[in-house]
């Protein structure tokens, strides 16, 4: 009997078998949904394309915090052409609520906040920094261009400068910001505070409408999507943030010795006393003490920068910088005399 | 009937209300989503859903409870204005943020390196081979705008 029948049929029957397993869901499994919930997957599933067979811990995660119910509520309120990028924020958020159930998301948002303000301050110190020593260049360039008349005029000029420039640093900044920020002032992240209080401010944070959002097709949150189904939560979201800024703290913290903290410059002031067997340091140690005398702790500090910024830039970037925060305390000081600081520099400033 | 506590003990919490159900002692939600505040439970229930709230806060420990329900309410807040996004859409923008500023950190410590070293060049006297300040940072005496002869 079997020769009767062709292999050809045979063939065109089992192909058409597997056309049929196939539009029951294929040949190897229900979508994960499907599976997870013990029925059958139909072609009209809504949520097969989302779900492959193999994910079945992400479907999971959005079954625990959504609900099929709710998933397909909000599949339905969005466009068509948004459902994607619908599903791929809903199993984000699954994702981070499985990471860390008690604050989910807002984890996420609390330590990008957090990277965005510490990354201001840095910007901020730079900006400071750069700013100093464009005014030190200019100073530079005026006395090259004029004469020097007195120790007195010069110091006075150099003082003077730094209070007339304010905070160039944080007026660029705040320039840069307001290209880019969406709708908000600079201000310390504040803007993003994120509290539930139902009030203005915690709908500024969230009123981000989808046509902006539809410009995010390359947003990095959706490389974070591929939730390793080994449970290897480590590998999941992420933290390129914050891998990227320890790296560029790390590499940049040389370039700013000025601003280390006074413990760091007191230190390097009792070894640089430890050091005291050459003549010239302690001329300048003279100098430098005399400073000391005069103003107590406030100056003190100045002092301490000061001699940071001598032995890294040399004699007359500290001279430079030690005019620039006399200038600066001035106010606060009233008995020292620029003269008086000036003529004892200068001294040093002859012995080289 | 406790004068300290904000509302009436017998009074039902905004979640039994929107359930129309007892609130019993016990309730899960009843600290957390106090009546005077209906529509803190309605967001979440309606992205959420009741059973899966209280299924996730019964798994946390009592002290992070409250945590849990405020991000919760936050991000319910975040999915009915944005279906789409939800609070996805904020992190975005975050990430787009800290990424600008580490550019920007970038181009302004690469600005800073140029005046240091510039500054280093100008600022150096002819005759101190030998006091030359040790900058790690310092470019060769003829790099860029400076043709300063460095001579020893």
């Amino acid at each position: 009997m079997h020769h009767f029948f062709p292999s050809f049929l045979t063939q065109i029957i089992l192909h058409l078998l597997t056309q049929i397993m196939t539009l029951k869901g294929g040949t190897s499994q229900a979508c994960a949904a499907c599976k997870y919930q013990r029925k059958r997957c139909t072609p009209e599933c809504a949520l097969a394309p989302h779900f492959r067979p193999e994910q079945t811990e992400i479907f999971k995660n959005a079954h625990k915090l959504f609900g099929v119910r709710n998933i397909l509520r909000i599949l339905e309120q969005v466009d068509p052409a948004m459902k994607n990028e619908a599903m791929r924020s809903i199993i984000y958020q699954a994702n981070m609520r499985d990471r860390s159930p008690v604050h989910g998301c807002l984890g996420v948002i609390y330590q990008l906040q957090y990277q965005i303000r510490q990354a201001e301050k840095e910007l901020y110190t730079v900006f400071s920094q750069l700013e100093l020593y464009k005014q030190n260049q200019r100073r530079q360039q005026e006395i090259t261009l004029s004469p020097m008349d007195s120790p007195e005029s010069q110091q006075l000029q150099l003082g003077m400068g730094v209070e007339q420039s304010g905070n160039p640093g944080l007026t660029l900044f705040q320039n840069e910001v307001n290209d880019h920020t969406p709708q908000q002032p600079f201000v310390p992240v504040a803007a993003f505070q994120i509290s539930y209080s139902g009030n203005e401010n915690g709908s500024d944070v969230i009123n981000v409408d989808s046509k902006d959002s539809m410009n995010m097709n390359n947003v990095m949150w959706g490389q974070q999507i591929c939730y390793n189904e080994n449970n290897d939560k480590s590998q999941m979201v992420n933290t390129q943030p914050l891998t990227i800024q320890d790296e560029v703290t790390h590499d940049y913290d040389e370039i700013y010795p000025f601003f280390d903290t006074i413990d760091d410059t007191q230190s390097y002031i009792d070894s640089k006393e430890a050091n005291e067997s050459s003549s010239d340091s302690s001329q300048l140690k003279e100098a430098t003490q005399s400073i000391q005398h005069v103003a107590g702790n406030t100056l003190k500090n100045a002092q301490l920068q000061v001699n940071k910024c001598l032995e890294i830039y040399g004699l007359v970037g500290g001279l430079g910088f030690g005019y620039v925060i006399l200038g600066v305390l001035m106010e606060d000081i009233a008995q020292i005399t620029v003269a008086c600081t000036g003529s004892e520099l200068m001294q040093a400033l002859t012995f080289f | 009937m406790s004068s300290s506590s904000t509302h009436h003990p017998s009074a039902p919490c905004a979640a039994c209300k929107f359930l129309r159900r007892k609130c019993i002692k016990g309730c899960v939600f009843s600290p957390y989503f106090p009546p005077e505040d209906p529509i803190k439970f309605t967001n979440v229930h309606k992205i959420f859903g009741a059973s899966n709230v209280s299924k996730l806060l019964n798994e946390i420990e009592p002290h992070q409870r409250e945590d849990a329900v405020n991000s919760l309410a936050y991000e319910a807040e975040a999915r009915l204005k944005d279906p789409v996004y939800g609070c996805v859409g904020a992190i975005s923008v975050l990430q787009r943020q800290v990424l600008r500023l580490q550019k920007e950190l970038d181009a302004t410590n690469a600005d800073l390196i140029r005046f240091s070293s510039n500054q280093n060049i100008l600022n150096m006297p002819q005759s101190t081979s030998g006091n030359y300040p040790q900058n790690p940072h310092a470019l060769p005496p003829n790099y860029g705008t400076y043709s300063w002869n460095y001579n020893p």
